[in-house]
């Protein structure tokens, strides 16, 4: 496998702000990329810094092999979609699109006009006068017709219905297989991507916290309801993330896999066991009650 | 393609900012003075200054469109360096272009006789004793001095945002300042001013390595420049 | 052919039981060509390696074969072989499972039978 981001210690500050902090992560080509995480988590900025529209602060960053600063040939084979993208006041979205196709190398025009028509886009409209789901289908369009090797989507659906963003992973899913590229989808709508997803990294308050196969992490927990006593017992050597209890029943959600043992005990016991998805698991994981301790789970 | 040219060709998409509306603005400005040399039946000298317009705007646009185009630029992955080179350009073009059209409406001036009506709207006073190929190059160095100090203010802003700001003008005004109190109390303004008479020649000259530095100084601040 | 679901099974493993299912059922018959990993991948809406992770667990098992430059096709015989496996699988996931929650409720063995009995009446 070819690496196509090489991040090594990465740390970015803004005076006594830690916000990305030592984080080290390693992106192989023609792979998708969820980096999942609260808002704030430092997501953003480790984008912004893969891309070289920030500098950081300290550590390594190699992106096809170089620095990416400065540098036409990684910058050529990339493509960032951000939420926070800004167009010149008088650009309508047909501007918009020229200009991007005549930036991006890989770039399909027929691709894109197609994609236009789905996403339902007022070419003629000027940016400025765009709805936020409007501007954010702007961002799928040129981050797909671009087929840049590699394509990061930062929030790519604010304001996008159910609809658009099925839209948005149908095409996606299509036009990845046709034709393979690097895609890192940084998103907080976890339930929604999770199928995608071939490799997850979790970021919590600026610090990796999960960095796995996908498949590798279904399964990583589950969660056990019972009569207190005989959950306490079954969980007693086991990693306990979350535990809830309501009267004589307790509900215990627990780290690692299921062996066949501990699920003949269970049943024994009139234990039920339960799976957790991806994005209870990341909810359990980055709600601040275990404070970033579980971050060697493997 | 080349990015640098891809950026040329995004400011062209402005064109409008760039070029036609400041010389709608200077030409509507010269049609109402001409109707108004004609009314008043080429009586008197009409002196305008109306030719400021343009130098003004291209100031005021290169401001703006810094800040619009930059972070668009970035966010698309061109390099700065790209950003940097397509929009001097763009704006040397723009530049050259204009002054060439000035040069040729101040040589129709003339050979109007100030359009029949003693209107100086392309011609300025001291303009009547220089050469037309240096007429040319005044238009060119200014124009160009103009669009590279809004550059150089943009580009400071875009690197140290409001405290760069906050920084350059109290530093601006502090210099002003004393310069004009030292001026002042040397009572060295009427000295200032005749050897400007005298010289304003070499000022426009200086103008042009002036337009370099600011240049140059744009382009380390654009290369440490940020977008989020 | 239900959807893929986030319950904690890796994918691969699911789209590999739903080519079983529709081998067994007949949608997928014995020499038969298996549609392509991207056709999954777009049906399902699942990342496309995923797919292929689900098809080669089928080929390491011999259910599938791969034709060169042409495609994935089911083996003579996997229609057999499968049945025999779910067959232990039901005993393992139902049997077992049914007589645990039947002890609980204090269903005997016979009880128990007779309910089958009933079932199958339906």
């Amino acid at each position: 496998m070819n690496t196509v981001i090489e991040v090594h210690r990465l740390n970015k500050t803004y005076g006594k702000d830690t916000v990305v902090n030592d984080v080290s992560f390693v992106v192989e080509q023609d792979k998708i990329y969820g980096l999942l995480g609260r808002n704030g988590a430092g997501k953003t900025t480790i984008m912004h810094m893969i891309t070289a529209q920030l500098f950081p602060t300290s550590g390594e960053l190699k992106v096809f092999g170089e620095n990416p600063y400065e540098n036409n040939r990684v910058l050529r084979r990339m493509c960032f979609i951000k939420e926070s993208q800004k167009y010149p006041e008088s650009f309508r979205i047909i501007d918009v699109m020229e200009v991007a196709a005549s930036i991006y190398p890989n770039w399909d025009k027929d691709f894109a006009e197609q994609l236009i028509q789905e996403f339902r886009l007022p070419v003629k409209r000027r940016m400025k006068k765009l709805s936020r789901g409007m501007l954010s289908s702007v961002g799928v369009v040129i981050g797909l017709a671009s087929r840049a090797p590699l394509t990061i989507f930062d929030e790519p659906y604010l304001g996008l219905d159910a609809v658009a963003r099925n839209l948005f992973y149908e095409r996606l899913i299509e036009d990845y297989a046709e034709h393979p590229r690097t895609v890192i989808l940084s998103t907080h709508l976890i339930d929604e991507v999770s199928n995608i997803l071939e490799h997850v990294f979790v970021i919590d308050n600026g610090k990796i916290l999960i960095d796995e196969e996908a498949d590798d992490l279904r399964g990583k927990a589950y969660t056990a309801v019972g009569s207190s006593a005989n959950v306490s017992a079954f969980a007693a050597d086991k990693k306990i993330i979350q535990q809830e209890s309501v009267g004589g029943l307790m509900s215990a959600t627990v780290l690692g896999h299921l062996e066949n043992s501990a699920r003949r005990q269970a049943e024994a016991q009139g234990i039920e066991l339960a799976p957790v998805s991806l994005q209870q698991l990341i909810i359990h994981l980055t709600n601040g009650k275990t404070n970033g301790k579980v971050a060697e789970i493997g | 393609m080349n990015r640098t040219a891809s950026i040329m060709k995004m400011h062209w998409r402005d064109r409008w900012i760039w070029i036609y509306t400041p010389w709608m603005i200077l030409l509507f400005s010269f049609a109402v003075n001409l109707i108004i040399g004609f009314l008043a039946g080429g009586q008197e000298n009409i002196y305008t200054g109306g030719i400021l317009s343009i130098f003004v705007w291209i100031f005021v646009c290169t401001l703006i469109i810094q800040g619009q185009t930059f972070p668009f630029a970035l966010g698309m992955n061109i390099r700065r360096t790209d950003y940097f080179v397509g929009t001097i350009v763009m704006g040397l073009l723009v530049s050259a272009g204009s002054a060439v059209i000035l040069f040729l409406l101040s040589i129709m001036e003339k050979m109007t006789d100030s359009w029949g009506v003693n209107l100086y709207f392309f011609n300025i006073p001291f303009m009547n004793h220089i050469s037309p190929l240096a007429r040319f190059g005044i238009y060119f160095v200014v124009m160009v001095h103009v669009f590279f100090l809004g550059f150089i203010i943009s580009s400071i802003y875009r690197r140290y945002r409001k405290t760069g700001m906050t920084v350059f003008f109290l530093a601006l005004f502090l210099i002003s300042s004393i310069v004009s109190m030292a001026l002042t109390y040397y009572s060295l303004w009427g000295d200032l001013f005749s050897w400007i008479a005298h010289h304003y020649m070499e000022l426009f000259i200086w103008l042009a390595p002036l337009s370099i530095i600011y240049a140059l100084l744009s382009y380390v601040l654009l290369r440490r420049a940020t977008v989020s | 052919m239900g959807p893929i679901t986030d319950d904690g099974r890796p994918i691969f493993i699911q789209i590999a039981e739903k080519i079983e299912d529709d081998i067994i059922g007949g949608g997928l018959p014995e020499e038969s060509q298996v549609p392509s990993t991207n056709q999954f991948a777009s049906f399902y809406q699942i990342n496309p390696a995923t797919a292929a992770k689900g098809v080669n667990l089928l080929v390491d098992q011999g259910i599938l074969y791969k034709k060169r430059g042409i495609g994935m096709f089911v083996t003579s015989g996997a229609r057999e072989t499968l049945i025999e496996k779910r067959k232990e699988l039901f005993y393992e996931q139902y049997v077992i499972t049914m007589i645990h929650e039947a002890k609980k409720l204090g269903i005997t063995i016979d009880q128990l039978t007779n309910m089958v009995k009933r079932g199958d009446d339906l």
